[in-house]
This record gives structure tokens, sequence and C-alpha cells, in this order.
């Protein structure tokens, strides 16, 4: 998210940033912008780095969304006549919705689940939910909207600046909502209760996924100059409509199951792949983030998660009005702090004066053993039996093979015993990973070789390793925070207050994101030490494409992380409850 | 060239259940890469593997959620049932015990999956014969009893591992085919991909979910 990494934005960065804030911004009217018959080599790779900004858009999960901000349904209305406007003629269906949103704004509170109106039954809150999801899809839309309108402009004058024949496809609009629909099966597994509902918000995603598809497309064929331009009108506004960009950062983050909309990347890139030979070397992350099982571990974790928050709403409504209050106060504060470490950046974590924040400060440096350490800690300090073997492991392979390649003389000798070396790290939690992993790898290194045999420059290796590196290490941190998840409900009493719990996961997923930022400028800087003779409209792509890869990274496992507060709050109830309803725990200590 | 990776028509998504220790990771293991794992660590929570396999001609790809046994992670699991399209139920032929309590595994089965979901039954440790406390004929029972498929199995030698796997999928493949799983339904556990689209319209090759397109 934007102020998580706005400090430390190098020049590559805000390119690769404010792309992704493009794509945020592009709506119906640029999707059906498709490029001809121009190719690119690596455009596929950019476009489907797009993932993050249409994640708003897939059907609602099951039970309400914990955290629908109120001062971000406020402008909702304020929007709705650019949005219907804009929509009618493709989405005559989201004039309906759109009441249905504007009955709904005002029920948008702070949070959801602690309305202070207090209990509800469950079905009027699954009714509701849904209801307010046709009003975020609207909501999102009519934001994007205003965005694309000056985007859409930049675009006509990008498509004369690179000179490219662009023809406008309508139908492609239609294809692509039906994809959706036959992919959002998926979805339907967990929300069999929301279909009529939801399906305005599955033509925004289909929308939203062509149009960010196609746009990135455009943006990479047409050259940075194009990007950059695009970027700083699409950032500008935003920022007009939504100051601080919290809306946007809300609306990309909380409004859908994010499992789905990987998944569905990782498949139409699937798809792809199926369909052609691989003649060149292509990185596919979400394929590779989905070989790593990063997929499969985000979506147990948001099964996780909606069950805990569905287990939230029963125990609220079952409470009378006292404990109610009391209770719902000490969610908040559970859920202030996930709040308050997604805003602050993690930069004053030291007002929490334990000695963990003097391991969290440990984290600037950018050095895999450092990390590794650090993730230990906060782990131990979360109380939860969870070791980092196959982070750790990650983090070391991407460290390993930068410092393999920056070696002098690169030699297929040396690569092949580097690969040895942190192949077999004798761990015997991860052999079996380990092993999973080397028939995925095997391919991949044929793939390598092949490169280093081809060409005498590494820089598709570099590439290839630095999208690999990022979906693996993404995967893996997902995965531990997947499985904090299962520990923290895993039925023993919590050992730790949730409170301090929450404040230790702020911390691990800032090391992660923070980590996952070292690494992509890291990769990036490789790529430009070892092309160096190439020339920038060759690199630069690529340079762009890691570091959109790392930001993409960082919202996946904060989008992760967000997952753990119902499962904190659940752990929360439970254990007080086991003690007589005393919350001895939930003190606030800063 | 690389295109076989990719290239599968129909995911199914399993589970694997059964008490601690029976070999549900081992099993996995052996089936994903071809190997026994000798000292496998205690499973936390879920674990995952995935193999693409041929099923009466299809390219399947089976997405294996592989349970912890242990009973404190018991609430933890049950909440990953849903959605599957079959279900591994093991045993350990060496330990009654486990037996003993497939009954218990076998209700939140049926109780957290959908009607249709193939539920195989597979006694491990095959290999073990010396030790066997529960026999082949009793099993067997019971998976008739209960419709079950039975194998016995072992996962250090590989024996039927290969087969417990794909007589559950082809069961499945078989109830997509005679139309008794309704790809359509809600947690069916089967998502079907015509792989290689020519054309890219996916609506024509799917037999289904043309409803609620927004076009």
């Amino acid at each position: 998210m934007p102020t998580w990494r706005s400090e430390r934005l190098t020049e590559c960065q805000s390119v690769a940033h404010t792309m992704s804030q493009t794509n945020a911004g592009v709506d119906a009217s640029t999707d059906s912008i498709l490029l001809g018959d121009m190719s690119f080599p690596h455009d596929k790779s950019s476009s489907e780095q797009d993932i993050p900004s249409c994640k708003d858009d897939l059907s609602p999960p099951i039970c309400p969304n914990p955290s629908l901000s109120g001062e971000e349904c406020q402008e909702s209305s304020n929007c709705l006549d650019v949005c219907s406007l804009a929509s009618v003629q493709q989405y005559p269906q989201n004039d309906q919705s759109g009441t249905e949103a504007r009955s709904q704004v005002t029920e948008c509170g702070e949070s959801v689940n602690l309305e202070p109106e207090g209990p509800e039954e469950p079905e009027q809150l699954i009714d509701r939910t849904d209801k307010s999801w046709g009003g975020w899809s609207l909501w999102g839309k009519s934001l994007l909207t205003s965005a694309t309108s000056t985007v859409g402009q930049s675009l006509s004058s990008v498509r004369e600046k690179a000179g490219v024949a662009l023809r406008i496809q309508q139908s492609s609009l239609c294809d692509e909502a039906e994809g959706t629909c036959a992919e959002g099966s998926g979805a339907e597994e967990y929300t069999p209760l929301s279909t009529t509902a939801s399906q305005p918000s599955r033509g925004v995603l289909s929308t939203i996924t062509s149009a960010v598809q196609n746009t990135g497309k455009s943006v990479i064929s047409g050259g940075l100059d194009a990007l950059e331009f695009i970027g700083k009108k699409t950032m500008t506004v935003l920022a007009e409509s939504d100051p601080g960009f919290k809306k946007t950062k809300t609306l990309m983050q909380k409004t859908v199951s994010l499992s789905q909309v990987l998944k569905e990347a990782k498949e139409r890139e699937r798809e792809r792949l199926s369909s052609q030979l691989i003649s060149e070397p292509t990185a596919h992350y979400s394929i590779l983030f989905d070989d790593y099982q990063g997929l499969s571990h985000l979506e147990a974790l948001e099964i996780l998660s909606n069950e805990s928050e569905a287990k939230v709403q029963i125990v609220l409504s079952s409470l009378a009005e006292e404990e109610l209050d009391k209770l719902k106060n000490e969610l908040i504060t559970l859920k202030e702090i996930f709040i308050r470490g997604e805003e602050e950046e993690g930069s004053t974590i030291e007002e929490n004066g334990d000695h963990s924040s003097e391991v969290y400060s440990a984290t600037q440096f950018s050095n895999g053993e450092e990390f590794v350490s650090v993730l230990t800690e906060l782990l131990f300090d979360l109380h939860v039996a969870a070791t980092p073997d196959k982070l750790n492991k990650a983090w070391v392979k991407a460290h390993e093979w930068v410092k393999e390649v920056e070696q002098p003389v690169p030699t297929d000798a040396a690569q092949e015993d580097t690969e040895e070396e942190t192949g077999v790290k004798p761990s015997p939690m991860a052999e079996s990973e380990k092993k999973q992993e080397s028939d995925q790898g095997e391919e991949k290194n044929q793939e390598k070789r092949n490169i280093k045999e081809g060409g005498s420059d590494c820089v598709e290796y570099v590439y290839l390793s630095s999208v690999e590196s990022l979906a693996e290490v993404t995967a893996r941190s997902i995965e531990q925070l997947h499985k904090v998840a299962e520990l923290i409900l895993h039925g023993q009493d919590l050992e730790k207050a949730a409170n301090l719990q929450a404040s230790i996961l702020v911390r691990l997923t800032f090391a992660m994101c923070k980590e996952v930022d070292c690494l992509a400028r890291k990769f990036s800087d490789t790529l430009l030490s070892v092309g160096f003779q190439r020339k920038a409209e060759e690199l630069n792509p690529l340079v762009d494409s890691v570091m959109l890869e790392g930001s993409n990274s960082n919202t996946y496992i904060q989008n992760a992380f967000q997952l753990l507060l119902p499962v904190l709050q659940i752990s929360h109830i439970q254990t007080s409850r086991a003690k007589g309803h005393a919350h001895p725990h939930l003190v606030s200590t800063d | 060239m690389t295109t076989a990776p990719y290239n599968y028509s129909y995911i199914f998504k399993y589970i694997i259940i059964g008490d601690m220790g029976v070999g549900k990771s081992c099993l996995l293991h052996q089936f994903t890469e071809k190997k026994f794992m000798a000292d496998c660590p205690h499973t936390i929570g879920v674990e995952f593997g995935t193999r693409i396999m041929e099923v009466s001609g299809q390219k399947v790809k089976l997405q294996i959620w592989d349970t912890a046994g242990q009973e404190r992670f018991r609430a933890v699991t049950r909440s990953y049932y849903r959605g599957a399209a079959g279900a591994l139920m093991v045993y350990d032929i060496t330990r009654r015990s486990t037996y003993n309590h497939l009954s218990s595994w076998l209700t939140d089965a049926r109780n957290l999956t959908n009607p249709n979901t193939v539920i195989i039954l597979i006694g491990n440790k095959a290999d073990l014969e010396a030790q066997r406390d529960v026999t082949y004929e009793e099993a067997k029972q019971f998976a008739e009893e209960n419709g079950l498929l039975f194998l016995e199995a072992s996962a250090k030698t590989g024996e039927n591992v290969e087969d417990a796997f794909l007589e559950a999928a082809k069961k499945i493949y078989q109830n997509i085919q005679d139309g008794s799983l309704d790809l359509n339904a809600a947690e069916s556990g089967v998502q079907h991909k015509p792989s290689a689209p020519q054309g890219g319209r996916l609506g024509n090759d799917a037999p289904s979910q043309k409803e609620g397109c927004s076009c």
C-alpha cells in the first residue's frame, strides 16, 4: 500500500507504483481498448501484475466483512451520479444496485459487525452484507470511473504517442464476463447465499480485470514515458477524489476474496500457456505463487477468517447490552491495532516499549539471515508454536541466487553448486516441501540452463529468478500467517493476550513486507547491473515488472494479515469467556 | 515446450482425514513425490499437495488438503472439509483404535461435505502384515455398509497409493459423466476448465455457469 512504502520509493518504484494506481483507476471505458497485433515479450507478466488492483469485485464472502469503514462510505453518494452515468450503457443492472447502495450508505459504520444498534439475526446480517456489497461494487466503480475519464484521455494520447493502432472491441467485454462467470464457480463454493446480489460485483470484476490486463499491455508497449504520464495523471485524479488514497486502499483491500482474484488470474495465465508453446523466457508470478501453494494457504486462511467472523457475530448477537458494549470495545481495540499497524507503516512501533521493538528495528537491514532471526523471535513472542522454516528457506534461497549472480564470473557449474547447496538444507520439517519444489523447479532449471547456454548474459535468468523468488517468498509469508491463524485457533488457551499478539503480528507483517520490498529492490538493482549493456527499452520493463511484483506481493501479505483480525477476535472472546467474562488481558498497554 | 504442467481440464479438491499417525501426510507425499518420508512431522492445521493425473482420458489436477490428525486441530480442520469432491479416510491396519474412530471421521465427512463427495477408506501400513490388528474383511464390510470405496495401501512401499487417489477420481469423474454430480452446484469440489481454449469462449465449452453473466 502506498503509505507503507512511500518513503523509500526510488525512481523505478514510483513508476511501478503509479502503474498499479493506474490500473486501479481504469474502468469500462478503457477496457474495450485492445491492443492490435502488437506483441511484447513480457507484456503478459505486466498484465498479470495488475491483480491486486481489481480485487474489489468478486463475490462477497458469506459473512459480513469485518471492516468496511464509515468514512469511505460517506462520499459514495457523491460518486453515484458519475457512476450511473458511466455505467448505464454496459451495466444497466447497476442502477438497481445503485439505489440499494444509496439506502445502504448510512449503514456502513466504523464496522459492520460492531454496530452500536446491537445484535441482529444472522439472516439479516447476510442479507445486509449482500446489499452493501452491491453498494460497494458500485462505489468502487464510481471512484474508478472518475479516475478513468481522465486516464482514458491519457490513454488516447498514449496511443498517438506510441503510434499504436488500437481497435475498440466491444465484444471483449462480454467474453470476459462469460469467462469470469464460468470461473466464478470457485467463488460460489463459499457464497451460496449471495448469487443474485453479487452479480453486479462480478460484472465489475470482469470489467476491471480485462481493463487492467489490456491497459497493462498498452502501457508497457507505450513505453516508460507513457507509463509515467498515466501514472501521474491517475495519481492526481485519485488524490483529488480520495485524499491519501484511503478509499482506494480500502477498496483494494477489503472488498473481495483475494484468493479468488488470484485464482482467476492464474487460470487465465494457465489457459494462455496451455494454448501456446513457450519459446521465450516469461515469468508467471500467479502460477508460481500457486505452485508454492500460496493460493491454497490464502484460501484456507480466508475460510478460517470468515468462520471466525461468523462466530464473532453469533457471540455478539447473544449478548445483553452491557456486556455487548464491553466486548465491542475490546474488539474495537484489537481492530485499531490492526488498522494502526497498516497506517503507520510501523514507523512508530517503539511506543510499545517491549523488547521486540528492538528486534523489529533490526529489519532495517536487508539481509536474509537477520530477517530470519527477527522472524523467529517475533513468532516466539507470539507464543504460538509456529516455526518459520519454509519462509526462512525461501529467503535464504533468494539471497543466495543474487549473491551467486553477483559473483564476477558466473559459470554453469557455480550455479549448479549453489542450487544444490540451497536445495538440500537438511531440515526434516522442510524435507517434503523441498522435494515438492524440486520437481517444479526442474523444469525451470532446465529453462535457466537453456538461457545460460543460449545467451551469454543472464538478464532473463535474473528476471525469472526475481519473479520466482518474489512468488515463493510471498507464498511462504502467507503460509506463515495461515499457520499462525491455525495455531491461534487450535483450541488451547490463549497464552498471550490478544492485543499483544495483534501488535506482534503487526510487526511480523511489517517485517515481511519490508523484506519483500528490499528483495524487489535488490533484484532490480541486480537486473540493472547485469543488464548494463542492454537498451533501456529492453531493460526497464523488466525492472518495472519486478518492482511491481514486489509491490503486489506486499499487498497480498497485508491482505492475508487483515484476515487474522477475526481470528484474534474470536480467540479473545473464547479466552475471556473461559475466564468468566473477566477479560483481564485486553488492557491496552500503550 | 512446457505446456504439460498447465494443461488440465478439471480440478478436484480432496481432503485426507483420519487419526494422528496413520500416515496421511506420508500417503500424500508418496503420491506427489513417489517417495517415502520416514520421519514425518505432525501436520499443523492443513498442508497441501497437488498432482495432475489422467483419469478416464481426462487430465485432472488433484488439489489435496492434508489435514492434521491431532484432536486439538479438529475444530480447525473441520473448516476445510467444505467443497471437497473426494475424501480419503485413513486408518492404520496395525492400530485398532484408529479403525474404531472411523465412525467419528465418517460422521464429520458426511456432515461437512456434500452428498456427492466420494469417500474412500484406506487401510494404511499394509506392508506391516505381521503387526496387523484390523482384518481386510472387516474393513471391507465396514466400507460396504457405508457405501465407501476401500483399499489397503502402503505409503512406505507405494502399494495401492496411486490407485487410492485414482479410484476416487474415477468415481468423481463418473459422477460428473452420469450427471449425478452437478458442476454448477455450490461446493461440488470440482472446477471444470476446458484446456487450451480455442478462440477463448469459455462459456461454450463449459457446460454450465452461463447464468449470472452480467453482459
